[in-house]
């Protein structure tokens, strides 16, 4: 019988940047979609991290989606309603399999390796031979319903394949929503910028993170760390008024804001009530219910498992809706350092694909929730 | 009794032992005309007989020995050993003695470094106006030297408390092979041993809130399964293939080499006869994709990853299966003309299913 789903990678290195960044969770529910594997990882349903493995990162994908229709497609607001295939996998297991990829090249200088130099990225190494990556290669494979997941990973003389389990889905499992015609804020920016805040916030060991963001008056957005051992520290994202906007860089009107209108093309009039530096795009637009600033708590512990998102990515898009629910799209631009010593086939152009890891919090309602939560925490 | 020797390949040396240290402390040294036995019996894993020729880290010249029975040996702490090694390298002469202090016996390394100190340190340019050729004379590198001696506690062990240790006794082999690469074979075993540790760790909260009123039940079954680390399956037949299993409950991975060699044994020891009948003759008889043509045995990863450090000597290594029951490697150090002389010798047992 045909498989229904086989996946070849000639880069497990993406697969394993990508799944790497919702490597909080040691399980993650998989869907194969045609358009490619959607990969899954939530903590106590207030958290959840989606990956999404774009087929354009395979060199060939092969899914027979007819086959399998015993699904529970029950959650999926975006989602077609066809039924295709749904498991969950160990996360751990799967992300250890892909690093076993390139474990050659470690290994290569034999007789010189009990010198204690760091060793850098093999993969990217300037002294990889590219010609040694030819015969690699990474396939994914879902047989049938129920069956394990396997992957094999073919290197020089070693062939190794992990199969893993695959766990039915609980069936009330859904994504946290996020309202997306009630989102009241948007901010783009470098995925540095928010990394360097949420790592300097880090050291105090905060148990909140304070998220406030208004388009009128100092601060526009700032960040703090709150409920830890030590004082309360904020990072505030802040306006440079000797700095010229760059024309790429969105102004913002001192009145209140439509979102839809990005005011990309407003004249630089209203320069002096600026967005702050950093962002790229920076659109506040509370509801009137909430005044003009609006202000969101968010358990720290749940923010910090996406810093290794923040630090791959070159980009961050964070939103808000109305109820709170804060996202965190990553913009990762996967370097192509690998397959380009390959010969690429005409019009496939040798930049590296560009993929989206996706986070979602809920809001902490008042303080005296986030005092129980760490009790619970704690136990 | 007297022993004395000058240190060669001190690298080598130190290696050795570095790798031994990893197995186990305690050490049983014994010095002969010929050669150097180094073995270490740890109360579990694997056990490790080593048989160096003198000539291989010691220089052969200055080597002296003297003892009733014709044998020096030693206990010593061979991590200790292996730390005064460290001061050898770039020394220019390095020597290693047995003596005595306090009527404690020691071994006493003792190391002869020698400097170029830079000459234009401050002390020699004392006075000297730069820039003037006249005084450059002064300014020359100058050479110095320093002695280090360290000095390892040992135990002299007398001939009777060693005569009852042998080195173990095995059927002939399953399956002989040649290792892979160490260092690769090392970090793909450890990358398996995590995989399968940290599975386990994952699902012990699973467990324990599965089991919610069952509690007690739950808590033996994490302790049970924390003190099992997990048990890596090796296996390998005589068409030049060898595999490593783990698995788990999530999982199940596999490495599969392909096209090793599978040494032929010396045939100046068994007659053809004999040779038909070896065990291992029998297996590569089995075709290639026949399960029945594996012998297979299950390692502690740990241990394993422990006996694999060994591949910082990179040297070749002889795998012998014996199916269900224990793996013997044969770690023929490089540059040693004869490898029957230089040899590693790793007993591995295998756990039972």
């Amino acid at each position: 019988m045909e498989p229904l789903f086989t996946g070849v990678s000639n880069n497990a290195h993406h697969l394993y940047t990508l799944l790497s960044c919702i490597g909080f969770a040691s399980r993650a529910t998989v869907q194969i979609t045609p358009d490619g594997l959607r990969f899954s990882a939530e903590e106590g349903r207030v958290l959840q991290g989606l990956a999404f493995l774009d087929k354009s990162l395979f060199t060939s994908f092969t899914f027979n989606a007819s086959t399998d229709t015993n699904q529970d497609i029950s959650g999926h607001d975006k989602e077609p309603e066809v039924a295709y295939p749904h498991f969950v996998v160990s996360l751990a297991a799967l992300l250890e399999t892909l690093k076993i990829f390139g474990i050659n090249d470690l290994s290569e200088p034999n007789g010189f390796r009990d010198t204690n130099l760091p060793q850098t990225n093999p993969v990217s190494s300037a002294f990889t031979a590219p010609a040694l990556l030819m015969d690699r290669s990474c396939t994914l494979q879902y047989a049938s319903h129920g069956a394990p997941l396997s992957i094999a990973i073919t290197e020089a003389g070693v062939k190794t394949t992990c199969e893993l389990v695959t766990y039915e889905p609980e069936d009330n499992e859904s994504d946290i929503p996020l309202q997306r015609d009630a989102i009241i804020m948007k901010v783009i920016m470098r995925s540095a910028w928010l990394h360097n805040a949420i790592g300097e916030l880090d050291s105090s060991t905060p148990i909140i993170l304070k998220l406030s963001a208004c388009a009128k008056r100092e601060p526009y957005f700032a960040l703090s760390g709150a409920g830890g051992p030590f004082s309360e520290s904020t990072v505030e994202f802040s306006v440079d008024q000797h700095n010229e906007v760059g024309p790429d860089q969105s102004g913002q009107s001192q009145t209140h804001k439509v979102l839809a209108d990005d005011g990309s093309s407003r004249a630089r009039a209203t320069r002096t009530k600026m967005v702050p530096t950093v962002t790229e795009t920076f659109l506040v637009a509370p509801p009137s219910s909430m005044g003009d600033r609006i202000k969101q708590n968010y358990r720290f512990a749940l923010i910090r498992k996406a810093a290794r998102a923040m630090s791959v990515a070159n980009k961050v898009s964070i939103r808000g809706d109305r109820q709170g629910v804060l996202s965190l799209q990553f913009m990762i631009e996967l370097d192509d350092n690998v397959p380009a010593g390959r010969p690429v086939g005409a019009g496939v152009k040798a930049v590296g694909p560009v993929c989206f890891v996706d986070f979602r919090f809920v809001p902490l309602l008042d303080e005296e929730e986030a005092e129980m939560d760490v009790e619970v925490d704690d136990e | 009794m007297r022993f004395r020797t000058q240190l060669k390949n001190t690298r080598t040396f130190s290696k050795l032992t570095a790798s031994l240290s990893s197995l186990g402390k305690v050490c049983w040294m014994r010095l002969e005309h010929d050669v150097v036995r180094f073995t270490i019996i740890p109360d579990q894993g694997t056990q490790v007989w080593a048989q160096i020729p003198v000539d291989t880290i010691f220089d052969e010249d200055s080597y002296q020995i003297e003892s009733n029975s014709d044998a020096i040996n030693i206990e010593i702490n061979v991590s200790v050993l292996t730390r005064a090694l460290r001061s050898t390298f770039g020394a220019s002469s390095s020597q290693l003695r047995l003596t005595k202090k306090d009527k404690m016996p020691l071994l006493a390394l003792t190391v002869l470094t020698t400097e170029w100190t830079e000459g234009n340190m401050a002390l020699a340019t004392d006075g000297a106006e730069p820039g003037q050729g006249d005084v450059t004379g002064d300014r020359r590198a100058r050479e110095r030297e320093t002695w280090i001696t360290q000095e390892i506690p040992i135990k002299i062990l007398h001939e009777s408390a060693v005569e009852g240790l042998h080195e173990p006794h095995c059927p002939d082999p399953d399956v002989h092979i040649i290792l892979p690469g160490l260092a690769q074979l090392k970090s793909i075993s450890d990358r398996f041993t995590n995989l399968a540790s940290t599975d386990s760790k994952n699902r012990q909260p699973g467990i324990m809130a599965s089991d919610g009123p069952n509690a007690s039940a739950g808590a033996g079954a994490t302790a049970l399964s924390a003190n099992t680390a997990p048990k890596l399956e090796l296996s390998a037949n005589m068409h030049g293939k060898l595999r490593l299993v783990i698995a788990t409950d999530e999982l199940r991975i596999a490495s599969v080499w392909s096209g090793l060699v599978n040494p032929p044994l010396d045939p100046a020891h068994i007659s053809q006869e004999q040779y038909s009948q070896l065990p291992s003759e029998r297996m590569r008889g089995v075709g290639d994709d026949d399960e029945s043509g594996w012998a297979k045995v299950r390692i502690d990863g740990k241990d394993w990853s422990r006996v694999l450090s060994v591949g910082r000597l990179s040297p070749k290594v002889v795998a012998c299966f014996i199916n269900e029951m224990a793996l013997v490697l044969y770690v023929y150090l490089p540059g040693s003309w004869n490898g029957e002389e230089s040899c590693l010798t790793y007993y591995i047992n295998s756990f039972t299913t």
